[in-house]
């Protein structure tokens, strides 16, 4: 897994946290090392252990895991990528991107066989004013950060909307597949307050009102 | 811009500079145009990391992009190449070449295809216009140029035309040629490229014989016209007269591959050099380089041989006849093309009226001859156009009672200036002009009326039969039963007392349509005599074969046959063949009263001839012929009378 997924997760345990819980953490996840560099690939294996030992040692089960890290992962993209958030009018937009955008930080592997992993596990297949459907191959299944990152995507933006999950790897399904409708219409740019104010939000299936949010 | 020194910078700035300085060093590799590179960092700063992740999506996206252009690139190739494939394989298919005239340069490109279809040497792109303009023929050079000109100066939508070319072999060919102008957005004229087809086949190949064509007939003649050191020549024609009989009763594509058999078959016996050339109306034409009668004997004689050969077909021989025309040219002789196929014409013309098989040269006679058909086809014309055509009658009298047993409608017309004119004088030109059926038809409406009308049914009964003579055009026809039967209606006159008179010459141009024609006209209840039985040369196997009810007798026979034994015995012999065959018997051109005795001594009772009458303008017959006495044997010593219808 690109190693930028668990630079941020480190860079946050170590600053929320301090360094020795970040120590425990590792070796509750049973690793000798922790690799910070955003532009090398480390084992899934390694991360996925990671962000269970994180989990369990904050006390947060796997969705509310996810939708924490969902919130992480917008904060600290949004400072170091802010260019793709501006070339988005919405979240929609966004989303749309975010197969490109996940291919760009996979452009940095070397390994073709790597790259080509990280190339093919978001794609478009659908997709209209209101509407985006995206297929997710991964034998990582992280659907659930998925659609918390789609939650904290609408925040950004202000807008309201809605994810079904058509297709689960989790249910036998070759693939995920994320159907999504945006309901709000797209704000001139995205909103950079509020972030985490839904984290507890029902996740499965999750429609997001701007009157929830208020 | 000055770099601050070394010594003040802080350790970490100098870091920074050296990963980024080693991130602009690896990225150097792509001034090769190479981008198949990797950009690396030992940096643990997120920055220089992300400039160098953000560096390798940059060239992730380069290399993209060259592969998509590379895949468009390899499909558009493909599909030119697919393209290119189908365009070549219709223009092999339909034996197309290529041209291309660069109009500025005015080189020309002219392809394999092209330099091949005409067997000349492929030069591809180093030829000029000119090169092409000078292989096509003279006559039609300057109709190529303007073509290519009209079109070039905006005038045409496209050039589109077609032309004679001369290929490797120093023949001709015909093309058509259509192409296109490419211009500029100012409609300047670019290039100009189109195709050349070869038309030679359809437009210089006769479909049914597959020999060469009249119209490259016609290049040869220019040709060799044109040829300043001109030798003798002679233009030689033959005609095959009864060609049709090769489709009787035989399927179309059996009769086609004979005939295309007996063409090879004709080729082979002319002199390989000398290219043989079919012409309407199954006449073929050859040139010959010499204008001796006796080298051209030479020459014909091993396909006249052929010709007089049967011809086999599904099994059966049919027997094929000629006849041929020879105009011969001196050396450099003053002539146009259209006078020495004229002469040929007439040679040809005039060898039909004569026996098959005959070979007539082209002499100056034939002018006459030809101004006599002339004058003929004016005087037939005038006939048709003023009331001219005159309806005479001829009894044939049944010398034992002195019945009338038939009148033959004889043709005259009437001139002007010369007053009337006998049949000999217009008949083979009206036959051949195919007037002779418009005559015919006029000849009806004055003969038919005789059948019904009150004095001569007073004078002669109602039993005798009206004779007409049929041409060989009018027994093909295959609806003359019903123009006669209609004819007779319209006239309210019983179509039975009809009789058709045919020769042998019109029977025998095709035998078995006439055949047929004569069967449906003896069901019908009209007679059928076969006509002048003994002029010319004349099959006694007709006699056994022909429907007919009457064979009348020609004059030829008759004349002189009281004074000739050797004459008398012919005479004697083919009437009683006829009437041991059953036939009714006619004796022609009885004009004496031995004769007649004699005729009656064998049991001739039907007589026509001056001896009864002359042939009698039809308002004339009542009142100049009245009925004859029955014929009474005379004494032995067979002293001259009198006619009987004078007396």
């Amino acid at each position: 897994m690109i190693g930028l997924i668990q630079r941020i997760l480190i860079d946050h345990i170590e600053e929320a946290y301090g360094e020795e819980t970040l120590a425990a953490i590792r070796q509750r996840a049973g690793l000798e090392t922790l690799g910070r560099r955003i532009d090398t690939d480390y084992a899934d294996a390694d991360t996925l252990a990671l962000f269970a030992a994180a989990g369990e040692h904050l006390g947060l089960d796997h969705e509310a895991m996810m939708t924490r890290y969902a919130d992480l992962f917008i904060r600290w993209t949004r400072v170091h990528y802010p260019m793709f958030f501006s070339l988005a009018e919405s979240a929609r937009a966004f989303l749309g991107r975010q197969p490109r955008i996940h291919a760009t930080l996979g452009a940095g592997l070397h390994d073709e066989t790597l790259k080509a992993r990280v190339n093919d596990k978001f794609r478009v297949v659908d997709e209209d004013e209101a509407t985006l459907t995206v297929e997710y191959r991964s034998d990582n299944g992280l659907c659930s950060l998925y659609r918390a990152l789609f939650l904290r995507v609408l925040e950004e933006y202000g807008e309201t909307g809605e994810i079904i999950e058509a297709r689960c790897r989790h249910r036998g399904d070759e693939c995920c597949r994320f159907v999504m409708h945006f309901e709000t219409a797209p704000a001139r740019s995205p909103v950079s307050a509020g972030a985490g104010v839904l984290l507890e939000a029902e996740l499965k299936k999750v429609p997001v009102t701007r009157e929830a949010r208020e | 811009m000055k770099e601050p020194p070394q010594s003040i910078a802080s350790e970490r700035e100098t870091h920074l500079l050296d990963h980024v300085d080693a991130i602009s060093n690896q990225l150097c590799q792509a001034v090769e145009g190479g981008f198949d590179f990797h950009v690396h960092t030992d940096s643990d700063e997120i920055a220089l990391q992300k400039l160098a992740q953000l560096n390798n999506f940059m060239l992730e996206s380069v290399r993209r992009t060259i592969a998509d252009l590379e895949t468009s690139r390899e499909k558009l190739e493909s599909r030119v190449e697919e393209r290119t494939q189908r365009l070549n394989l219709v223009l092999t298919a339909t034996n197309d070449g290529v041209w291309e005239w660069e109009i500025d340069s005015g080189d020309m490109l002219l392809s394999e295809r092209w330099s091949n279809m005409l067997g000349l040497a492929h030069e591809g792109e180093n030829q000029r216009l000119e090169d092409w303009l000078s292989r096509i023929h003279g006559d039609d050079r300057s109709e190529v140029e303007r073509a290519l000109y009209r079109h070039l100066d905006g005038l045409t939508p496209s050039v589109n035309v077609e032309y004679r070319i001369r290929d490797g072999r120093g023949a001709w060919r015909m093309v058509l040629c259509r192409g296109l102008c490419q211009r500029d957005e100012n409609g300047r004229a670019l290039r100009m490229a189109g195709t050349q087809t070869d038309t030679t086949e359809h437009r210089l190949c006769d479909p049914l014989t597959l020999l060469p064509n009249g119209t490259y007939l016609e290049i040869m003649l220019n040709e060799r016209l044109s040829d300043r050191r001109r030798a003798p020549m002679a233009l030689v024609k033959f005609q095959l007269l009864n060609v049709a009989s090769l489709f009787d009763g035989v399927a179309v594509n059996d009769a086609l591959s004979a005939l295309r058999r007996l063409v090879q078959g004709m080729r082979r016996q002319i002199p390989p050099r000398i290219p043989l050339v079919a012409l309407p109306e199954h006449t073929f034409a050859m040139i010959f380089d010499s204008n001796s009668q006796e080298v051209l004997e030479e020459a014909l004689l091993p396909l006249e041989s052929l010709l007089a050969e049967p011809v086999e077909i599904d099994g059966q021989q049919v027997w094929l006849s000629h006849v041929s025309g020879v105009a011969a040219l001196d050396s450099n002789e003053p002539i146009t093309i259209d006078e020495w196929r004229h002469r040929s014409r007439l040679a040809l013309a005039n060898a039909r009226l004569s026996d098959v098989g005959t070979r007539r040269y082209y002499s100056e006679p034939l002018r006459q001859w030809e101004r006599q058909n002339s004058r003929a086809e004016q005087l037939i014309r005038g006939a048709l156009a003023g009331d001219g055509v005159r309806c005479f009658v001829q009894p044939i009298v049944d010398a034992s009672s002195g019945k009338i047993q038939c009148f033959e409608a004889l043709m005259r017309l009437h001139d002007p200036v010369d007053g009337i004119i006998n049949p000999g004088a217009f008949i083979d030109v009206a036959e051949r002009s195919g007037l002779i059926a418009p005559l015919w038809e006029l000849l009806m409406e004055q003969a038919l009326p005789l059948l019904k009308d009150a004095a001569v049914r007073e004078r002669y009964g109602e039993t005798f039969l009206l004779s007409v003579n049929l041409s060989t055009r009018q027994l093909m026809d295959p609806n003359l039963l019903d123009v006669l039967i209609a004819a007779s209606e319209r006239h309210g006159v019983p179509y039975r007392r009809l009789q058709v008179e045919v020769t042998e010459t019109s029977v025998l141009s095709d035998p078995v349509k006439a055949f047929r024609s004569l069967d449906r006209m003896r069901a019908a209840g009209i007679s059928v005599a076969l006509d002048d039985f003994g002029s010319g040369y004349s099959s006694l196997a007709q006699l056994t074969s022909m429907p007919m009810d009457t064979v009348k007798i020609d004059r030829e026979l008759v004349m002189n046959v009281t004074s000739l034994p050797r004459k008398r015995h012919v005479l004697a012999a083919v009437v009683a063949l006829c009437q041991r065959l059953d036939y009714r018997v006619v004796v022609e051109g009885v004009e004496e009263r031995d004769t007649l005795d004699l005729l009656r001594e064998w049991d001739v009772t039907d007589i026509q001839g001056y001896y009864y009458a002359k042939p009698l303008p039809l308002e004339r017959l009542v009142a100049d012929f009245p009925l004859p006495r029955p014929h009474r044997r005379r004494d032995s010593n067979r002293s001259a009378q009198a006619s009987p219808s004078t007396t």
